[in-house]
């Protein structure tokens, strides 16, 4: 519900932003200038767990960053790779820790053609990503109930280690808030490839994906710098 | 757009996704139990057997104490000395039941826990009012299975 209702209030942010940005644009004559391929790169860092950190215990965060090289002003090769650390108590009993590097690769594509010269780093993007984690994960207090007495006891499953793949589609946008300093929001679907064995103690969290199983909705709000 | 209500935004949204609760039910079930059907020779069908005691030979733990017209028996097993050896009574008549089977973890969900399947090896009887067994279906786990079935 929560992931519902977040995506609502994205589109509709998305939409007024999207929408403000094309009122800008309307009284300006139109450049016919050719854009040359090479239009720059902006190294982005997502801000989002930087908050989130701090609300979390020290055994729970992420950092994110992101270079996207600008092509013809319309094609946006994307780089992305961070760290993530992910430590959740589940309510069965279940202790879950999972680290490692995550990195992914796409392209975006601007798919609103800017019509002005001073604003061609607003941007309205949307793209596909490969995502790609190696992580260890450690499961501690499994409950197991003995059937013969009905007792109650526990196990551990750590130094587990898992390399995951996803595939991310992407919409965004892109806002150029003061010279060469953007502003950016994205939300992301991502699908897993592959499924988790059945019986084996596959990960709960994998880095940089999100909640293991089906796919899931993430949010970026990012803040970077065009070189 | 302002930078103040970019930041705003990015509070808000942040914030929305940051209070997900993780909420984890078990909605599966976590029994396993070696399931025996009771039939008369010959028949495809259960039927009920007036008396039935069932106990544990080895800890002289009694799972039926003379329990009346049942037509299954549901036992757990011990997943650390693979082996059963169970007295079974039909009726008046005592019969040996040794149930061989391997045991290995089974990993249901982070809502459920894990739990110990069995694969069953070998099954042995006396027969005095057991006439014959199959055994349907070797892999004991959360499946409602009938693994052995005995006749008389």
């Amino acid at each position: 519900m929560n992931n519902i209702f977040s995506f609502t209030v994205s589109v509709l942010v998305m939409l007024a932003m999207t929408v403000e940005t094309a009122q800008s644009q309307t009284t300006v004559p139109e450049d016919s200038v050719r854009a040359p391929l090479w239009q720059g790169v902006t190294v982005e860092i997502d801000m989002a767990p930087v908050v989130t950190n701090l609300f979390n215990d020290r055994s729970s965060f992420r950092y994110e960053a992101a270079a996207r090289i600008n092509l013809l002003n319309k094609y946006f090769p994307v780089i992305e790779a961070g760290y993530e650390s992910r430590h959740q108590q589940l309510n069965s009993g279940i202790d879950f820790l999972g680290t490692g590097m995550f990195y992914k690769a796409g392209v975006d594509l601007s798919i609103i053609k800017s019509e002005l010269k001073h604003s061609i780093n607003n941007k309205f993007l949307l793209g596909a990503r490969i995502g790609m984690s190696n992580f260890e994960y450690d499961v501690t207090n499994i409950p197991v109930r003995n059937a013969i007495n009905g007792s109650a006891a526990s196990v551990d499953w750590t130094g587990q280690r898992q390399t995951a793949y996803w595939m991310e589609i992407v919409a965004g946008i892109r806002i150029e808030v003061v010279k060469r300093v953007i502003m950016g929001w994205s939300v992301r679907t991502k699908n897993p490839f592959g499924e988790a064995e059945a019986g084996s103690v596959g990960p709960w969290y994998i880095p940089g994906f999100g909640r293991a199983g089906d796919s899931v909705w993430a949010f970026n709000y990012t803040i970077g710098y065009q070189f | 757009m302002k930078l103040s209500t970019f930041v705003y935004l990015i509070a808000t949204c942040t914030l929305l996704t940051a209070c997900q609760a993780e909420e984890e039910t078990c909605r599966e079930s976590t029994e396993v139990n070696l399931r025996i059907g009771l039939y008369k020779a010959g028949a495809t069908a259960v039927s009920t057997v007036d008396s039935v005691t069932v106990r544990d030979i080895d800890t002289d733990s009694t799972f039926y104490a003379n329990r009346k017209t049942i037509s299954r028996i549901e036992l757990p097993l011990d997943r650390q000395t693979n082996i059963a050896r169970l007295a079974v009574r039909l009726n008046e008549d005592w019969d040996t039941l040794t149930v061989i089977y391997n045991s290995e973890a089974f990993f249901i969900s982070y809502a459920c826990g894990m739990v110990f399947t069995h694969q069953i090896d070998t099954v042995l009887t006396t027969r005095h009012a057991v006439d014959s067994l199959k055994i349907p279906v070797k892999l004991i786990n959360t499946a409602n299975e009938q693994h052995i079935q005995l006749y008389r």
